[in-house]
């Protein structure tokens, strides 16, 4: 699984894909950003910063692009993080926030199938 | 590893009715899924909660008396073990030190219908994403066909990349010149008066209609 995540992720960080499926590719990058053990506090600004570097890394955005695509991803990871936080509450072990993410994932892939 | 809320308790005290309870560690067995825990999880586990293991003993003819010191005996010629167990974590050694630890057993005449029944409880009750199973309990219990995406998303890889790829429009496509029009002007002129309307360049806003790639 951890091969299709990195495949998934890397086509998130075309432009086209990560505006047509950001709940898909928020929850990859959140999946991406988890510990590997521990405890996670879920909190949506903890991933502005990520967010914000995976859109430094697509070629040929303009600022308003960025703008537009930030609000897009951000408001999808907070959704996310409102799901995960009701789920598990705002502090998770590591093992439990990846697999919620993980179900919730399947999921998102599921409707495309 | 998920800790059990009261209603999930309650889900796998249902799950279990009819399981034979032992107050020990899991005997012998092949572990249906592969998903793996940090040491030191584990300890925090065990100072709250007990380890439950689930054991799905296969035994085809009814010969097992114990099914506990069944696993220990080597599998049937269709089998690659006697004993398929489902717990929070691999069982080791040091665990008995530190965790308070249940096994549940139950017999099963059919291989097929002991994986599912453990992956049932995984998927189920537990909460554990299809994909934590290991690939060979998912294509012999026919979850794969039942739930594609837990055995392969390539297909799915495909389509969104595929999805978001725009159309590639013939190449065919003929672009009139402006003094070349075969509608005796037609075009021109709606071209201009569309320009007008907009308050853009003719020439502009042909160039960006009649774009090709």
């Amino acid at each position: 699984m951890s091969h299709i995540i990195d495949v998934l992720f890397e086509a998130c960080k075309k432009r086209e894909v990560a505006a047509a499926r950001p709940r898909l590719c928020a929850l990859l990058l959140m999946y991406k950003h988890l510990p590997r053990g521990g405890v996670v506090y879920l909190r949506t600004t903890a991933y502005r910063t990520p967010v914000q570097k995976w859109l430094e890394d697509m070629n040929g955005l303009t600022g308003e692009d960025k703008r537009g695509l930030m609000q897009k991803l951000m408001k999808a990871v907070g959704e996310a993080v409102a799901e995960l936080k009701r789920e598990l509450g705002g502090v998770a072990s590591a093992a439990n926030l990846r697999r919620a993410i993980l179900r919730r994932l399947l999921e998102e892939l599921r409707k495309l199938a | 590893m998920t800790p059990p809320g009261p209603a999930r308790l309650e889900e796998i005290r249902k799950f279990l009715s009819g399981w034979e309870r032992r107050e020990a560690p899991p005997p012998p067995g092949l572990y249906v899924a592969a998903a793996g825990y940090h040491g030191k999880l584990v300890e925090d586990y065990c100072a709250r909660y007990h380890l439950i293991y689930l054991v799905a003993v296969y035994d085809r003819d009814g010969t097992c008396q114990d099914l506990y010191r069944c696993c220990s005996s080597p599998p049937t010629a269709d089998a690659p073990s006697r004993c398929f167990i489902f717990g929070d974590v691999e069982w080791r050694e040091e665990l008995a030190e530190r965790c308070r630890v249940e096994t549940y057993l139950y017999r099963f005449d059919d291989i097929r219908g002991a994986l599912k029944t453990l992956l049932e409880f995984g998927i189920h009750v537990k909460g554990m994403p299809c994909t934590e199973f290991n690939i060979d309990v998912l294509r012999v219990t026919g979850w794969c066909e039942v739930d594609p995406i837990c055995c392969d998303v390539s297909a799915v890889k495909e389509k969104i990349i595929e999805a978001t790829t725009p159309p590639k429009q013939p190449q065919t496509q003929h672009v009139p010149p402006d003094d070349e029009e075969e509608d005796g002007g037609g075009c021109a002129e709606l071209m201009r008066r569309a320009a007008e309307a907009l308050g853009a360049d003719v020439a502009l806003l042909r160039r960006c209609l009649c774009r090709t790639s």
